[in-house]
């Protein structure tokens, strides 16, 4: 018989309650902030990292996990992604009025699957097939609805400099028709609120029914949201950023694989950048004719600048995060860097550097107990943590243990 | 006399030397010889384009004309990606569409031998690819094996078995127009059993053509494949992936005498396989995706352990999946789901050239078979791993380029 999916996560997940304490002990500790420590104690009093260090004392009344040959990392952080939304894009192409929080189903098997695979903090946001796509949110895997599920209500904003029709000036032209109808809204609405009110029920209604379609577009441009804008070339990164400095908004980038020739601007402008799912392009060398292959977090590490990686969910290795990682690894990457790239630099990128992507005392208690190093290929999550409490444990997963056979940690 | 015998001597030496002078050794931190085993500190001595030894770390080496050690290297046969649609042109990779079975259409027809996929390929460390026809006919026609030598793909079996699909791969978009009635227009067969019935008209008359006496209803050309198919000589290939199209296959064979078959792109063999173990049929996993929405059938990284423990003869195969992932991140899943390192190399190696009935030439690095490697630069079983150099028949046909600095 086939149990609905929803209860096979709620059956260990419930509502995602308050914080609480835990300890873990004997851990091999990857702290992704330092260097890994061989053999470690961490508490978690709160919800947050209390103390780390070796032969911690606790009340008894604090649940232990004994994490013994096993390794403890801070949980995953997914800068960037489309999944769990019935659909990526509205069929029209400006549209900051949207919002995710209207389209995430929290019954998705991608949330299951984040559970499962300890991706604990996830910016889910509107797809790039668009001009302004709509507002994103910050979530954890762990809820009955989108409201329990959110860590950041609306931190972001997509743009996109490719074009889902017609050339990259007509794209350009509506990027910035979009802007200068928000600055004039903003103008507008700041010099009303020093005026009285109309008198007119019917004009102050129309008022109200506008600022709800655009506050999103207000909000950027007052700094309160932040711009994710999608480049696959290298003009894109040069357009946007003239864009974003010339209307005065905060943005990251989300980079395909063809921009790496704008990499010195990049490394200028000191900001992490987030790398979509396909990290690598074959180009041909026109002299030649022999195809040539650009690794582009290689490319952004070697000018130093700071980048995530993110995951594509239809593909055998590319969903995993681990995988990413140890796929830069394999581009001749450091391992340190590497990892930070899927935790604390993925976590600073989405503006919760100070709480997520590390294990640090006084950060959230979001961390994994995995059975492997994150990097061999042979690791599962044995244990997740959020916020000091166990979400995920692989022995009751049904999954797991009845569908793979793979719930005993001998495999 | 004494010098006429110090000269055929010196001559016998000579020849010899020509015949069997090493042309490459590769020195490794552990070789795996594609049949499941491996060995630690071996070398791999290649002559004359084929493995003439491996030795343990207590035998040194000959000396050759190039001599590779790179450290923490590991060496592999060459990767055998058993299905695959490269080089096929656009349209190619689709079926004559005269007919629901056109056993006389052979691939390699279609295959364009520079097309850069083959590169790529080769670059991921498979060295020997399976093209095969399209999965819109019921029988689509003839598969075919090449080399990913750079420049140009080399044909090595020119008609390599028989492509036949059950399942929906031949309904697709054959139902009638806008849902109205079914007319002379619409393609067939529509429905699962349609498929396997087409199947077995035609295997039945192959059978018959293999009778003294039988007058073929059907092109001489359709008749021949069939009846090499029945005959033996040419395995007949299934795609089939769901447990009832397993068994359908191994129903359809049985009845119509068909004596050499496999079964590729299987999700569900492990719900058949206690039926694909009494039928000693060969399995190509398919894509081992653990995703998807029906997560208790679709094809889980467990499945190469379990069938392995149940001595099903099987493969990993990355299909016409081109999701981004390679031959090798399928051994990876496999080796991450439970199976041992040895064998989930094997099975994209050995095993894989076994399903193919390519072993007798390529697939593992023993003694006599063609020296088609690859090394890597720590266990491929590791996802950080990197092909730092590929040869095949002993040529050395591709180098990364951090590697090339430190060649000997």
């Amino acid at each position: 018989m086939r149990i609905p999916r929803p209860f096979i996560a709620f059956a260990f997940l419930a509502a995602f309650v308050s914080a609480q304490d835990l300890l873990v002990r004997n851990a091999r500790l990857v702290p992704v902030a330092g260097p890994d420590v061989a053999k470690t104690d961490v508490l978690i009093r709160d919800g947050r990292i209390a103390a780390i260090g070796e032969g911690l004392k606790a009340d008894l009344s604090i649940p232990v996990i004994d994490a013994a040959g096993r390794t403890v990392m801070p949980a995953y952080v997914l800068a960037g992604t489309t999944e769990g939304l019935d659909r990526a894009n509205e069929n029209m192409e400006i549209t900051p009025y949207v919002s995710v929080l209207d389209a995430i189903d929290p019954t998705r098997p991608f949330f299951d699957d984040s559970v499962r695979d300890g991706v604990y903090t996830i910016h889910v946001m509107p797809g790039s097939r668009t001009v302004i796509g709509g507002a994103g949110r910050v979530i954890r895997p762990v809820g009955r609805v989108v409201e329990d599920m959110t860590i950041v209500p609306d931190p972001s904003v997509t743009f996109s400099m490719v074009p889902p029709q017609g050339n990259r000036a007509t794209q350009m032209a509506k990027l910035r028709g979009a802007l200068d109808d928000a600055k004039r809204y903003l103008e507008n609405k700041e010099a009303a609120a020093d005026t009285r009110p109309s008198g007119s029920v019917k004009l102050d209604l129309e008022r109200l029914a506008i600022e709800r379609r655009r506050e999103t577009m207000a909000r950027l441009l007052k700094k309160q949201m932040t711009a994710f804008t999608y480049c696959s070339e290298p003009g894109d990164v040069v357009r946007a950023l003239a864009l974003a400095k010339e209307y005065g908004y905060q943005q990251r980038l989300v980079l395909g694989p063809g921009t790496w020739k704008a990499v010195d601007l990049l490394a200028a402008e000191k900001q992490p950048v987030i790398v979509s799912p396909e990290m690598e392009t074959e180009e041909t060398d026109p002299d030649t004719g022999k195809p040539v292959r650009r690794e582009l977090p290689a490319i952004l590490h070697a000018k130093g600048v700071p980048f995530a990686l993110t995951a594509r969910p239809t593909s055998l290795g590319q969903r995993y995060l681990w995988y990413q990682a140890a796929s830069v690894v394999r581009m001749g990457v450091p391992r340190d860097v590497a990892l930070r790239a899927v935790t604390l630099t993925a976590a600073e990128s989405i503006g919760l550097g100070k709480t997520k992507g590390s294990i640090e005392t006084g950060k959230d208690g979001d961390l994994l107990v995995l059975s492997d190093d994150p990097l061999s290929g042979r690791s599962w999550v044995d244990v997740g943590v959020i916020e000091g409490k166990v979400v995920y444990e692989r022995r009751t997963d049904r999954r797991m243990v009845e569908v793979l056979g793979l719930g005993d940690g001998k495999n | 006399m004494r010098f006429r015998i110090v000269a055929v001597v010196a001559t016998l030496c000579a020849v010899l030397v020509a015949q069997g002078a090493p042309e490459l050794v590769i020195k490794a931190r552990r070789l795996h010889v594609g049949d499941g085993t491996t060995i630690e500190g071996a070398s791999l001595v290649i002559a004359g384009g084929k493995v003439s030894a491996v030795l343990g770390k207590d035998v040194a080496p000959p000396s050759a004309a190039e001599t590779i050690e790179l450290a923490d290297a590991v060496v592999t046969p060459g990767l055998v990606e058993a299905e695959s649609r490269v080089g096929m042109l656009r349209g190619d990779a689709d079926n004559e569409e005269g007919r629901e079975t056109t056993p006389w259409v052979r691939a390699l027809d279609g295959v364009d031998r520079a097309h850069p996929g083959f590169a790529s390929l080769l670059r991921s460390g498979v060295t020997t690819v399976v093209v095969l026809p399209g999965d819109r006919n019921v029988i689509g026609g003839v598969s075919c094996a090449l080399k990913t030598t750079p420049d140009a793909a080399t044909p090595i079996v020119d008609e390599l078995a028989l492509h036949a699909v059950i399942g929906r791969g031949p309904t697709a978009r054959n139902s009638a127009f806008r849902g109205g009635e079914p007319t002379m227009f619409t393609r067939r067969p529509t429905t699962r059993m349609g498929v396997i019935a087409e199947l077995r008209r035609a295997f039945l008359e192959a059978a018959g053509r293999n009778q003294p006496g039988w007058q073929a209803l059907y092109p001489e050309r359709e008749g021949l494949a069939l009846a090499r198919a029945g005959r033996g000589e040419l395995p007949v290939a299934f795609v089939a992936q769901e447990a009832a199209e397993i068994l359908a296959a191994i129903r359809l064979c049985t009845e119509a005498g068909i004596p050499k078959y496999r079964i590729g792109g299987t999700i569900e063999s492990l719900l058949a396989v206690e039926d694909l173990k009494a039928a000693k049929v060969p399995v190509l996993l398919g894509p081992l995706f653990n995703v998807g929405n029906a997560p208790e059938k679709g094809g889980a990284i467990s499945d190469p352990r379990r069938l392995d423990q149940a001595g099903v003869v099987f493969a990993l195969s990355r299909g016409t999946d081109d999701s981004g992932s390679t031959l090798l991140d399928l051994a990876r899943a496999a080796h991450r789901g439970g199976l041992d390192a040895g064998r989930a190399v094997a099975a994209v190696t050995g095993f894989a050239a076994r399903v193919c009935g390519l072993d007798g030439r390529l697939g593992t690095l023993a003694v006599g078979k063609d020296a088609d490697f690859c090394v890597w630069s720590t266990d491929p079983m590791s996802p950080t791993s990197r092909l730092l150099v590929a040869g095949i028949g002993g040529r050395i046909v591709w180098r990364d380029s951090s590697a090339s600095a430190k060649k000997e």
